[in-house]
């Protein structure tokens, strides 16, 4: 056996049962005559959806926005990353990148209802016009919910992709070594080609990565063309939700079938896009225009800028779970009332069970992540490069595939494994999610550490624990604490999953937060999504504290 | 490029390995043990059994007031009366419909669910799919006794016959709500509201009919008023081309309300939920929705002002029926018929109808109850802006057929949604 696979094994044995598992066991039921006691072969499923007219027509516009909210998030994300990576003002880059991951925290869902709040024809923008006398009337406003370009489910997709990528970005650009920057400025070098010269270069692996995790979700995620999209065009991920929500024996197969078309159309544009990019970014050294010379606070003013944008609406979560409603067209909240924190504390008596149980999932599933994700970078930095690129794209694979087919797929792994309705399930299956993550960001720290390091401490004669005790460990760190991070948000946040394979066995957090956010009781919904938000923020400074803490400041990896 | 294709295959024989260990065993299934058959001789037999244990009931979880009343008045009163300990565990039906499912087609017959709510299409679709255990109903004492048994919810549900497979827990009727200090008099009909839509364009909509289940009553009860036909024959079995035709009228008048619909028609809120938001955020002057209480309470949370009321079109409006089922794989069936027999009782009904505990419209034949209940349900009634059972009977309008419930909705999406 080649040696660079022995630390790949336990995580690949993992993932090849369930990848392969869930994928196979999906396929087959797309396959299935579901009225037949045995399996029996038809392609019904498949000639349905793709002999519909409106099939192309939905998949391109789902192509459409999955590109625009993906590019226009991976742009805005690297450029406040790099604003934030290079600002003089030590305060407002604390502050900002704070705020870059109180947003990328916030649940989809929140997201949606935020948008109807802001951008609604009776939102806060729409309210602020008609109170200033910009509009007239309520209809006046432009249709940004709902209309056929789509623009508020991109407002959508960016108001979280723009977050994640500059928290991602940021991973790389803040351990670029300022030497650089100080060399290019000796030269001359604008702001602007600074950022083309030495930033995008070095950063280019993880703004790609990030874009192609935003892309995928933005094709297969079906919470936010559900609750936002007009019928005609219509996302494919709506109309497969549309049909998992309508009971019958066959419905669930076309769902299956669909879901199948999905992930083969996303990983093969997935492919052409992030091809392109990689393209153009490799070339941006080409780039020869200056731009942004001199004394612009360019960085200042794009930072206040953005976390006003993201803090206002933000505030409207926190401000819902003490009113219960703003009546049109005032911009201000009426009757105060502590009543939705008090029944949420006190009237539920599942509350802290299904808290404490979400910690605990959301904990280990973090710590395994992490765990597997390491142990799959170190192989994947080891590979060739076109076997660790395939190795790479099949453990993405389930990113691709729908959230609701993904689960019902490992659903039917786990009864087949006998583990179905336990933690165990539970946890397999939020590991599952995570893992692109945690190897995606492992690997970018692995890459930027190289293996110079390594090779001389083996000539000095260092074993390999001490190596990883003294050196690799501590150079990872803020890297495995990102990779708990967000394993331990993504376990958190996950409702199908745990509703279909923790079986009613399992009682998370999730399950009592999003019916109230489905079923508009807004009142108790931004109590827990307050809660939701400080736990994760919490987090995210406490691992930010202990790594300033152990970590000096010359721990660049580029 | 010899190492890639080294590399390349060493991984394709481990992937093949573990595919082997996996799939090779094939078909589970077939070798679990005879499922343990549960055939009671009596009441008292099923009492004994079912003493003590421990249930869990899945269901949807987004009205608070529902949870209440399941955690706080049930599980109590079941803890006493038998030592049952009730888990509510909050799933919607698509999920656990998936659940059950899957759970069939792996051959898994001890599962964790004993109690489902559940009715119309999913009802359905899981007494097609051998989901559910039964038929149990013949052992519920309660229904025997304070029951209508002529009711035709006892024996249809959403035109499917129930045969027994799941009991009867409560009725809700489709009520619209909207606010008298914007309008003084609502209009009374699908014609009238035409006419109340050309003179208030954009202020009226109703939820995706395809995905959400009040959307769906509203079409149906258009039917009752636009095509000229009685009830009775709405109910009965119909060919497809024939249906086709008699939608004309109705699919005529939604093409002419749609331009003066909320966005001109092009979108439609995806749920009752979303148009509640509409509606609250001041986007629509109208809602709609089936719990009969369900205004009240949001008046009282301070969600919808307190000049809100409720609203039935005086044509009538469609009434629905919700029930309790058992799975097929329920590890615990006596004891979930403990269940369904004390929510169908006559208190846990009455306790369940009150405004600020639920809302939702018992399911007993109040003429069969005892005099001390009846006083009960009369000072339920009695209070401010809660509608009278007889006055909600009087508007309501029965179910069509169940293959005519599916036609609505594929004929609005069609002939309407898509357009």
């Amino acid at each position: 056996m080649p040696k660079a696979y022995r630390p790949l094994l336990p995580a690949f044995l993992l993932l090849t049962m369930l990848v392969a598992g869930s994928f196979y066991l999906m396929i087959k039921v797309s396959l299935a005559d579901p009225l037949e006691p045995i399996f029996s072969l038809t392609l019904t499923y498949y000639q349905n959806h793709l002999s519909r007219s409106s099939f192309w027509m939905n998949a391109l516009y789902s192509l459409y926005l999955a590109v625009s909210a993906s590019l226009l998030s991976t742009v805005i994300g690297t450029i406040t990353a790099y604003a934030i990576a290079t600002s003089e003002k030590t305060w407002l880059r604390q502050f900002s990148e704070k705020v870059m991951q109180a947003g990328m925290i916030l649940p989809y869902l929140y997201v949606v209802f935020l948008a109807f709040l802001m951008l609604g024809q009776a939102g806060f923008i729409s309210r602020l016009a008609l109170m200033l006398g910009f509009i007239d009337h309520k209809n006046a406003f432009p249709a940004l919910i709902f209309d056929s370009a789509g623009m508020g489910m991109i407002w959508v997709y960016a108001f979280k992709g723009i977050p994640f990528v500059t928290v991602m970005t940021l991973t790389v650009m803040t351990r670029i070594n300022r030497q650089y920057q100080d060399v290019a400025r000796t030269f001359g070098a604008s702001r602007l080609q600074r950022l083309l010269q030495v930033y995008l270069p070095l950063s280019r692996r993880v703004i790609l990565w990030s874009c192609l995790v935003l892309f995928a979700y933005a094709l297969g995620s079906f919470e936010v063309p559900h609750l936002m999209s007009a019928f005609r065009p219509r996302p494919l991920s709506a109309e497969l939700y549309s049909l998992y929500l309508r009971p019958g024996l066959t419905s669930l197969s076309e769902a299956m079938a669909l879901g199948v078309l999905m992930l083969v159309l996303g990983f093969i544009t997935a492919g052409i896009y992030l091809g392109t990019l990689d393209y153009l970014l490799r070339n941006t050294t080409r780039f020869k225009w200056k731009g942004l010379t001199g004394k612009t606070p360019f960085e200042t003013l794009w930072l206040t800028m953005l976390s006003v944008f993201w803090l206002i609406p933000m505030g409207y979560v926190l401000l819902f779970s003490f009113f219960a409603a703003i009546p049109f067209p005032e911009l201000l909240p009426r009757h105060f009332s502590l009543q939705f924190w008090e029944s949420t504390f006190r009237g539920n008596p599942m509350f802290f069970r299904a808290l404490l149980t979400s910690l605990q999932l959301a904990a280990i599933s973090g710590f395994l992540a992490t765990l597997l994700g390491l142990m799959t970078a170190r192989s994947l930095s080891r590979l060739p490069h076109n076997t660790s690129v395939g190795w790479f794209a099949f453990i993405s694979l389930p990113l691709f595939a729908p959230a609701v087919i993904l689960t019902i797929g490992l659903h039917l792994l786990m009864l087949r494994l006998a583990l179905a309705n336990s933690k165990t399930a539970v946890v397999l299956a939020h590991v599952l999610i995570s893992l692109p993550y945690s190897t995606a960001i492992l690997t970018t720290y692995l890459v930027g550490i190289g293996s110079e390091m390594e090779e001389v401490a083996r000539t000095l004669g260092c074993n390999v624990p001490y190596y990883y005790r003294k050196l690799l460990l501590p150079l990872l760190l803020p890297g495995l604490f990102l990779s708990f991070c967000i394993g331990f948000l993504l376990s958190f946040s996950e409702l199908f999953s745990v509703l279909l394979l923790g079986g009613g066995n399992v009682l998370s957090f999730s399950m009592l937060m999003y019916p109230a956010i489905m079923n508009s009781q807004w009142g108790t919904g931004a109590v827990m999504g307050s809660i939701f938000l400080s736990i994760h923020l919490l987090l995210f400074f406490l691992a930010d504290r202990w790594v300033r803490r152990s970590v000096l400041g010359t721990d660049y990896l580029f | 490029m010899k190492s890639i294709i080294k590399h390349a295959g060493f991984l394709l024989i481990i992937a093949a390995l573990s595919g082997f260990w996996l799939f090779g065993c094939g078909n589970s299934s077939q070798s679990v043990p005879e499922k343990t058959i549960f055939a009671p001789n009596d009441w008292e037999e099923i009492v004994e059994q079912g003493k003590g244990t421990s249930i869990s009931i899945l269901m949807w979880g987004g009205n608070p007031q529902v949870n209440r009343y399941m955690d706080e008045w049930v599980a109590p009163a079941l803890q006493e009366k038998y030592q049952i300990e009730l888990r509510r565990i909050p799933m919607n039906a698509p999920e656990f419909m998936a659940k059950l499912l899957n759970e069939k087609r792996s051959g898994m017959d001890t599962g964790t669910a004993d109690l489902v709510w559940i009715n119309a299409e999913n009802f359905r679709t899981a007494k097609e799919g051998d989901l559910l255990w039964g038929p149990f109903t013949h052992w519920l004492p309660n229904q025997q006794e304070f029951y209508d048994s002529e009711s035709p919810d006892l024996h249809l549900d959403t035109g499917v016959p129930i045969d027994g497979m799941e009991a009867l827990w409560g009725r809700a009727q489709l009520i619209l709500a909207y606010d008298t200090a914007i309008i003084a008099e609502p209009p009374g009909s699908y014609r009238e509201l035409l006419n109340w839509a050309k003179e208030n364009p954009g202020m009226f909509t109703y939820p995706n009919p395809v995905d959400d289940f009040a959307g769906a009553a509203f079409i149906r009860g258009a039917y009752y008023e636009l095509t000229g036909l009685e009830e009775d024959e709405l109910s009965r079995e119909m060919s497809r081309e024939a249906f086709w035709e008699i939608s004309q009228p109705v699919i005529d008048y939604f093409l002419e309300l749609q331009p003066h619909l909320w966005r001109q028609g092009n979108a439609y809120p995806a749920s009752q939920a979303q148009l509640d938001d509409f509606f609250r955020n001041g986007e629509t002057i109208f809602t709609m929705g089936f719990e009969v209480g369900k205004t009240l309470g949001m008046i009282r949370e301070g969600t919808f002002p307190e000049t809100v009321e409720s609203h039935i079109f005086e044509t009538g409006s469609i009434g629905g029926s919700h029930y309790l089922a058992i799975p097929f794989n329920a590890p615990e069936k006596a004891g979930a018929l403990l269940v369904i027999d004390f929510l169908q009782s006559p208190e846990a009904q009455l306790q369940k109808y009150k405004p600020e505990v639920w809302g939702d419209m018992p399911a007993f034949a109040p003429v069969r109850l005892p005099p001390s209940f009846q006083k009960d349900l009369e000072e339920i009634e009695a209070q401010p802006g809660m509608p009278s059972l007889a006055s909600l009977a009087r508007y309501r309008l029965p179910e069509m057929h169940a293959q005519s419930i599916d036609w609505v909705k594929n004929i609005w999406q069609e002939e309407v949604g898509g357009q």
